[in-house]
This record gives C-alpha cells, sequence and structure tokens, in this order.
C-alpha cells in the first residue's frame, strides 16, 4: 500500500515536472497572432508578418528562411534604447533573409511612434555556415545587423535610423549595394578585413567607424559623403594608420575630407588615414528606391 | 536489500530530472558574451548637477570612442553612489577625490564626523573625558542630530567603532561592556538594538576601489557643500571604480586621462546654463567634446 502511494507521488512529481518544463517554452494563452516563438530548434522559414516580443534564440546547425515580402517587427520593450534588453534575434545558426526588388524583407519597430533604439538588434555569432541578407531593409534597431567570426554577405539591403547599421567584428563579410543612412554610425568593426564594395553611406552622423584593427584594403568604391561630423572615423584602440584608396568622399580636396575625418589629425594617439588617390566623381552604384 | 532498491529508485528519479531540465536548458541557447558591446554601469549623484554633467560626458565619450556602452543609473546623492559600489552594484562613479578616499578609511571619516560634533555643540564646560571612539559611538546612536552632509557617512563610523570593539565582543557573547582605550570608562554596548551599518560596505580587499585620475579642477560646487569638512584635502571630481572593473577595461583610465584639464569651473557653469535653459543635456555635453575634439 505504503509502495503505491509512493509510486503515485512519484509519478505525480514528474508529470508536474513536465508540465512545468514544458510551460516554460510554450506560448501563452494571451500571445499576439504571429509571434515568433522564444525559440529555434529547426530548420524554419517565415513569412507575411512575424512579431518578435524580447529575446528570440536561433540554435546552432539550424537555419531560419526568410521568404520575400516578410515583415519582422520587434515589440519596443526598451526604454533606454540600448541591446541590453530590447527586443532581438541572437543567432547561433544561419539566417538566410532574402528578398526581392519588389518585395523586400523588412525588419522594423513594432511601435507606433518609431525611433531609433526601438529593438535591439539581429545578432549572429560563431557561424562559418554563411548567413545572407539581401534586398532587406532594418530599421529603428539599436544595432541593426551586429555579427561575430561569421561568414556574412549582405546585398542590396538598407539600413536607415538605427542607432547603428551594421557592426561586425572578423567575418568574413562581403557589403555591396547596401545604403547606409540616417543612424548615429553606418558601419562599424573591428579586427577584421571585409570586402566592402559599391555602397552608400551617407547622412549618417558618421558614416565608417573602425574601431580596432581593421584591415581597409578591401573597402573600394564607395560613397562615404555628406555624413553630419564625420564621414571616416578610427576608434580609439585603432592605432594603426589606416590606407583606404579610391572611395569618393564627397569632394576631392584633401583638406576637406580631413575636417570630415576623426584620426591622429584630432587625437594623436590613434592612427593617421591615408585616403589617396581618391576617386574624382561619386561612384554608381545600386539605387536604394523602397517605398 | 530494500536499502538498495530505494537508492535505486532515488538515482533513477534524478537521473530522470535532470535529463527533463538539462534538455530544456541545452536547447535554449544562450547569448555569449562577445568580446563587444560589454555594459558598464555608472552611478551619479542625482543631487549634484555638476556630478551629473561629468558622468553623462564619460558615458557619451567611452560609448563614442570604444565598444562599450556606459549606462547611468541615478542615486539620491553620492553616498548612496557610493554605497552601491561598494555593493558591486555599480562599476563606478564620480565622486569628490580627497572626499572618496576619505570615505574609504572610516578613522578619517570619525575624525571628521567629531569635528563636526564638536563644531555643533560647541565646547563644553567639563573635559570630556571618554575616549574618541566613545564619543563617536555615543553619537551614533542618536543619529537624527547629525549634520546633513555627514549623516551618509554615519553608517561608515558605525561600522568602524563596531569593528573596533568587536574583538572585545567576541570574549563576551552577550549583553557586555567594553573598555575604552584608555580604560577610564565602559560604554555599554548592546548587540541588538543601536544603529546597525546594514547599508555600509567596507572595501572587499580582493576587489579594492581604485581611484582614477581627477579631472583636474577644484570644483566650486563642492567647496560650498563641503566647505565645513576640514581634512579633506581635494575636491577635483574623480571618477572612483574596483579593481576588477578596471582590469577588465584597461581602457576606462586612459579616456579618463583624457579628459583631464578639460573643465574649468566655468565651462560647467556655462554647461549647467545650457541645461537649465532647456537644452538637452546630450547634446549639451556632446558639444563640449566635440568643441574639445574628444569625439
Amino acid at each position: 500500500m505504503i509502495g503505491l502511494t509512493r509510486r503515485l507521488v512519484l509519478l505525480s512529481t514528474l508529470i508536474s515536472l513536465l508540465l512545468f518544463s514544458s510551460s516554460c517554452i510554450s506560448k501563452d494563452k494571451n500571445t499576439p497572432k504571429n509571434l515568433a516563438p522564444k525559440t529555434i530548434q529547426k530548420d524554419t522559414t517565415w513569412s507575411g508578418k512575424v512579431i518578435i516580443d524580447g529575446l528570440l534564440t536561433i540554435k546552432s546547425g539550424v537555419t531560419l528562411y526568410i521568404k520575400p515580402g516578410t515583415i519582422i517587427k520587434f515589440t519596443k520593450r526598451n526604454k533606454k534604447g540600448d541591446d541590453t534588453k530590447g527586443s532581438r534575434i541572437y543567432s547561433r545558426g544561419r539566417i538566410i533573409a532574402k528578398g526581392t526588388k519588389n518585395k523586400p524583407i523588412l525588419f522594423t519597430s513594432n511601435a507606433r511612434k518609431k525611433g531609433k533604439g526601438d529593438w535591439g538588434e539581429i545578432k549572429i555569432e560563431y557561424n562559418q555556415g554563411g548567413s545572407l541578407f539581401e534586398y532587406v531593409i532594418v530599421e529603428n534597431g539599436f544595432w541593426g545587423l551586429h555579427a561575430h567570426f561569421t561568414r556574412l554577405t549582405v546585398k542590396k539591403s538598407m539600413f536607415r535610423n538605427n542607432t547603428g547599421g551594421l557592426r561586425f567584428r572578423s567575418g568574413p563579410v562581403y557589403l555591396k549595394d547596401n545604403l547606409f543612412t540616417k543612424n548615429y554610425i553606418g558601419v562599424r568593426f573591428l579586427i577584421g578585413n571585409p570586402k566592402i564594395e559599391y555602397n552608400n553611406m551617407i547622412n549618417n552622423r558618421t558614416g565608417l567607424f573602425l574601431t580596432q584593427q581593421s584591415e581597409t584594403s578591401n573597402i573600394r568604391f564607395n560613397n562615404i559623403s555628406n555624413n553630419l561630423e564625420y564621414d571616416l572615423q578610427l576608434g580609439w584602440m585603432q592605432e594603426e594608420d589606416v590606407y583606404i584608396p579610391q572611395n569618393w568622399w564627397g569632394t576631392t580636396d584633401l583638406s576637406k575630407i580631413r575636417k570630415k575625418t576623426f584620426d591622429k589629425d584630432k587625437d594623436s594617439d590613434i592612427g593617421k588615414v591615408f585616403f589617396e588617390p581618391v576617386l574624382n566623381k561619386r561612384v554608381k552604384v545600386y539605387e536604394w528606391k523602397p517605398k | 536489500m530494500t536499502m538498495k532498491n530505494s537508492f535505486k529508485k532515488h538515482v533513477t528519479i534524478l537521473l530522470i530530472i535532470s535529463l527533463i531540465f538539462g534538455f530544456n536548458f541545452l536547447s535554449t541557447p544562450l547569448p555569449a558574451q562577445a568580446c563587444l558591446g560589454r555594459t558598464l554601469i555608472m552611478g551619479v549623484a542625482g543631487d549634484s548637477q555638476e556630478l551629473l554633467i561629468l558622468s553623462k560626458t564619460i558615458e557619451i565619450f567611452v560609448v563614442e570612442r570604444t565598444a562599450t556602452i556606459i549606462r547611468l543609473k541615478k542615486f539620491e546623492n553620492l553616498q548612496a553612489a557610493r554605497v552601491a559600489l561598494k555593493k558591486k552594484k555599480i562599476d563606478m562613479y564620480i565622486g569628490y577625490s580627497g572626499l572618496e578616499k576619505a570615505s574609504n578609511d572610516p578613522k578619517l571619516v570619525a575624525q571628521l564626523v567629531a569635528r563636526e560634533m564638536k563644531k555643533k555643540h560647541g565646547k563644553k564646560k567639563k573635559k570630556d573625558s571618554r575616549s574618541f571612539t566613545d564619543k563617536v559611538f555615543d553619537f551614533i546612536k542618536f543619529p537624527v542630530k547629525a549634520p546633513g552632509i555627514i549623516s551618509g557617512w554615519l553608517s561608515n563610523v558605525d561600522d568602524w567603532v563596531k569593528g573596533n570593539i568587536k574583538s572585545k565582543l567576541a570574549k563576551n557573547k552577550t549583553k557586555k561592556t567594553v573598555k575604552n582605550k584608555n580604560n577610564k570608562k565602559l560604554v555599554k554596548v548592546r548587540k541588538k538594538g543601536n544603529r546597525s551599518g546594514k547599508d555600509m560596505e567596507m572595501d572587499d580587499p580582493a576587489d579594492p576601489l581604485v581611484f582614477l585620475d581627477d579631472f583636474g579642477y577644484e570644483s566650486a560646487e563642492a567647496k560650498v557643500k563641503y566647505e565645513n569638512i576640514k581634512g579633506v584635502k581635494s575636491l577635483n571630481p574623480a571618477p572612483v571604480s574596483r579593481r576588477t572593473i578596471i582590469s577588465g577595461y584597461p581602457l576606462i583610465p586612459r579616456l579618463v586621462k583624457k579628459l583631464k584639464g578639460r573643465f574649468t569651473n566655468e565651462a560647467i557653469k556655462a554647461m549647467k546654463f545650457n541645461v537649465e535653459n532647456g537644452e538637452p543635456l546630450k547634446d549639451v555635453v556632446r558639444n563640449f567634446l566635440k568643441q574639445e575634439t574628444l569625439i
């Protein structure tokens, strides 16, 4: 009799544990329609509208495919405008977001009145499988896209009204035909040698920010101009000189280009930038004209 | 036999439970702490516009020149920020160099408190033969009488006094009497009932406070506020942090050094004026840093 009671107690404990543990990952009854799960554990395809509220994680070895025209909205949780608590994606897997010219993929804020830093970031780490963002619009994030030690290609995409558009460490990273505009910082990276060509970095507060040990030999044929404060800024740890020829800086006048550059001229502890030869006219690049 | 069976059962149950939890835990990858985007929490004394301006300056300067984020957390006053740092709830704050060093030296704090007492109550007719510790301890028992500025320090003194008598208390565990230094008078000490130093954390010797370079000017605001405190040698605004934080963020002292000599009382006054006239603090600070070509 005692044995039976014990077994019953044990069984009920196990069942409650199972229920409790599964409730940790199951959806709440009042969850809005289209709400993404908290974790993606197997290959998944998104289309239509998706809402992300809080942290969404993508497991290593998994691929998230996003179809053309998909709108991903991040709930505004974050009043302070930084990436530590906002709604965001953290991925150890791949993300293949491939839109089309007429049906771009949109990552945006779910707030009525949208602003910079409404949501966190799309962060991909330690994934060499190769993530792709093509015909994608990323807006109102803290850092739109943020990658570490990740093979990443971003093409024909637009990053606007973010605190920072794209930020990465190492790579390999390939950026082509993108527009970075109205962000505080367009592109920022450290310790890497990315290939960055035929991009527009315009009307940001700072166009391109090199944080530390940044290799710039493959940054060519970009329009990096008309940024409010600096077209090019070196971070505190960028002690090495920077050679970044064959880009268009809005002028061929080196003294004017230097005025829009934060380097050794302004802080003797950091490296100096060498622009020559500068391009003498604007580079013809892919023109983004989304709605 | 029964014991063995019972043991087996328990082990099986434990295994099942760990499997259930382990599965759910492993299936959810946690965000890793990467090299970038680390956040430092900086305490700010909410009652000082000057310290707020300086804290904001460090925040913007660090954020714009490095990959580190600094987030400001307001406290009621300097003492509250000080306690929060000692309790490791924040990573740094800006105080006034002499004052901060003094606040970390309970003996000096006690001296300052005693001076304040003397100043407030005047010279007594009869010579008080009680020891210094006794006087301070008596004072602590009536914290209401404490002058505003030093009231925040009372917890330091309290702990210091308690520390002094602790070794003696250990010999007599309950209600005991303790002889003062000169063995002239006894002070009754109750284990409970007196004001405890519950909001006080003494400096952790394994992770001591680090006093960074000051900003290179003596604060007029602090001079007014702390003018009645003698023994504080310098009232230059300066950040205070802890050793582990500084070793984790070696750039911070270097950046702070860069700010040395950039501020004057006049510059602070002008910035305060702009803020009081509706200009956002962030803009005021950014303009200053731009003007100084620091960003």
